[in-house]
């Protein structure tokens, strides 16, 4: 099981450096993935994660460097996938997004996620649903398009101004892989990602046996679908109080290494997870002593 | 007069295949480089879906140079404005201005290539209009909690951004080519203006046009600013420096000017791919600066001498602007 981390941060001023040197210091000691999630509140929000990530990026070594929470339906989805493709080619293959299942219309928030990663995979491609047309021409039709192998074809530079019938999305990312994920909170988001080899996040605020029971099923269902594990991943977030008394909060892992690693290990046989991320509440916040404990204390039994 | 340099777009040049990621490593160390070499800002471009993967997100790229710096300004040289909604915009600006401590400047220019305008869906025949109408914005929305705007195509009313930028307002330019038209719209709307590379006696018109219409239009001389591009190519002798000229053009710059509509003719049309004798082809060739270390610094000087705040250096030799350009400049500045 792998392990990530999150942040709360409210405030950016005083926030985002806390984070950064925290991130840097998890990239050193070994943790595997950095989650900053969008958030458009207020005026002290994080709208662009991706441009903290690609901060992180140019300073650390090996830790993946994951959006969470992103709305894939705010902006044009191309920018999505160029934001994406260049953090993973700042930080050379360790770009990965998760996006947010908060749209009202599932079907189009579906189809976009089709689209980005035809973005990242396919030169020339063509896609419309009703709010989106890319290219912006009237020859462009519903759904996603590719070349047609016959169609007479020139260097881009010489084709002068007609709008091209298909565009390709530029850089590519470095992986050929992008991890890709989506909050799942309900039967219907998991049997699609599950279908659709998408890997399911379940958020910090989402109660233990709530987040079991989604996993749970994602699994069943990849399972009864004949897909092969190992292609996505099962990813759940939760805050965790090392060392601390249990409290009333069914979201939150709270109590001293051996009682977190039980928990931990309960919840990963019931709901197959393959990382763990810790939202780190603004007190954790550069807190080494108490990562280090968890990764020697907690996260090393849980491997074997 | 701050000098600025930067990448040419983190694209793959035709003289020199290699690993998209590498270029990005080195667009890095190159940022961190041109702090230490003296350099007074390091700035990234914008173009979408080229061949040669030019770096679609500039103000992105300035967060992974923030990161490695920590006095040099980190600009957008350009940032295409009218691609973007203005929030969104001032999203990515806030955030980028926010991770370097305040270092942000905005070069904003309008775009030409139809193919970016078709693929991120927004109209290219109102895209002066809404450069104008998203600086405003911009400059409202950074420097304001909230703002309203009420224009052609943009209006907000209470609205805000959901991050702070360090700097209230970001510095935000209007980079605006070398038309009548755009010394006349940025000197009438009264916004700093950043010409693109071009003769020193065409620079110097425009100046004066600028400055006609700003005075025009009623703004104060401290507001109409000045800043420049100049296409730097340097050697030894003025041959040397046409052999690196010639380089620059067959390995970046010809498709790029001849293809994608740069060049505009005199009834103000975009044209696609003249042959390379054709005059407007010709006059930006002869707008790149080929000469000696020497020859540049008395060029600079020259631009100095037009109240020239910054200059923007495109150049594949930065290490030779630092050796032999900045300290002589800098020396006559103190002299």
């Amino acid at each position: 099981m792998r392990l990530g981390l999150s942040w709360d941060v409210q405030d950016p001023t005083e926030g985002w450096s806390a984070l950064l040197e925290e991130a840097r210091y998890a990239d050193a000691i070994g943790v595997e993935s950095a989650w900053v999630g969008e958030v458009r509140s207020g005026s002290r929000g994080c709208p662009v994660p991706a441009g903290v990530l690609t901060a992180l990026a140019a300073t650390t070594t090996s830790i993946q460097l994951r959006i969470a929470g992103r709305t894939l339906p705010l902006g044009h989805p191309v920018r999505v996938a160029e934001q994406i493709a260049v953090l993973d080619l700042f930080s050379a293959g360790r770009a990965g997004v998760c996006f947010s299942s908060g749209s009202d219309d599932r079907e189009r928030m579906r189809g976009l996620i089709t689209f980005v990663r035809a973005c990242w995979s396919d030169d020339e491609i063509a896609y419309a649903d009703a709010h989106v047309r890319f290219p912006d021409s009237d020859t462009t039709t519903t759904g996603l398009t590719s070349a047609d192998p016959d169609a007479p074809w020139l260097p881009q530079w010489e084709r002068g101004a007609p709008v091209p019938q298909l565009l390709s999305v530029t850089p590519k990312p470095f992986g050929t892989h992008v991890p890709l994920g989506i909050d799942v909170v309900d039967e219907e988001g998991v049997a699609w990602a599950a279908e659709s080899d998408v890997s399911p996040f379940v958020g910090a605020d989402v109660p233990a046996d709530v987040a079991v029971e989604l996993l749970h099923a994602f699994g069943d269902r990849r399972r009864k679908a004949r897909r092969q594990p190992g292609g996505v991943e099962v990813i759940l977030e939760r805050r965790i109080a090392l060392g601390e008394a249990g409290g009333e909060d069914p979201r939150a892992l709270a109590g001293n290494a051996d009682h977190v690693v039980r928990a931990l290990r309960r919840i990963k046989a019931a709901a197959r997870v393959t990382h763990l991320v810790w939202r780190r509440t603004s007190a954790q916040i550069g807190n080494k002593r108490d990562l280090r404990t968890f990764l020697s204390d907690v996260h090393l039994p849980l491997q074997g | 007069m701050q000098i600025w340099t930067g990448a040419g777009g983190l694209a793959r040049l035709r003289s020199k295949p290699e690993a998209h990621a590498n270029i990005y490593r080195r667009y890095v160390d190159d940022a961190r480089r041109a702090e230490d070499m003296g350099f007074d800002g390091y700035g990234a471009a914008e173009h979408h879906f080229m061949y040669d993967g030019f770096c679609p997100m500039p103000l992105q790229a300035l967060c992974a140079a923030a990161a490695v710096t920590s006095r040099i300004k980190l600009v957008t040289a350009a940032m295409i404005l009218p691609l973007y909604e203005p929030l969104e915009a001032g999203e990515a600006a806030a955030t980028a201005d926010q991770l370097s401590g305040g270092r942000v400047v905005l070069g904003l220019g309008m775009g030409y290539r139809p193919l970016e305008f078709a693929g991120l869906a927004t109209e290219k025949k109102t895209r002066a209009e809404r450069l104008v109408e998203g600086i405003e914005c911009l400059n409202l929305m950074t420097s304001q909690e909230t703002f309203s705007y009420a224009g052609k195509h943009y209006r907000y009313d209470d609205a805000r951004l959901p991050i702070r930028p360090a700097q209230q307002p970001i510095p935000a330019w209007y980079c605006g080519g070398t038309s009548n038209a755009a010394a006349r719209r940025s000197g009438t709307a009264g916004l700093p203006y950043w010409l693109a590379s071009s003769s020193l006696e065409r620079t110097e018109e425009m100046v004066e046009q600028y400055r006609t219409f700003g005075a025009q239009a009623g703004h104060p001389a401290e507001r109409l600013r000045v800043a420049a591009f100049k296409d730097v190519c340097l050697g030894d002798t003025i041959e040397e420096a046409r052999a690196a000229r010639a380089l620059m053009l067959d390995s970046f710059y010809e498709e790029h000017i001849l293809g994608y509509g740069y060049l505009v003719d005199d009834r103000g049309q975009h044209v696609y791919n003249p042959p390379k004798g054709d005059p407007m082809y010709v006059r930006f060739v002869d707008s790149i600066f080929a000469g000696t270390p020497e020859m540049l610094v008395e060029e600079l000087e020259r631009y100095q001498g037009l109240g020239m705040e910054a200059v923007y250096l495109a150049t594949f030799q930065p290490e030779i602007v630092a050796e032999r350009v900045l300290p002589a400049l800098r020396a006559g500045v103190a002299a």
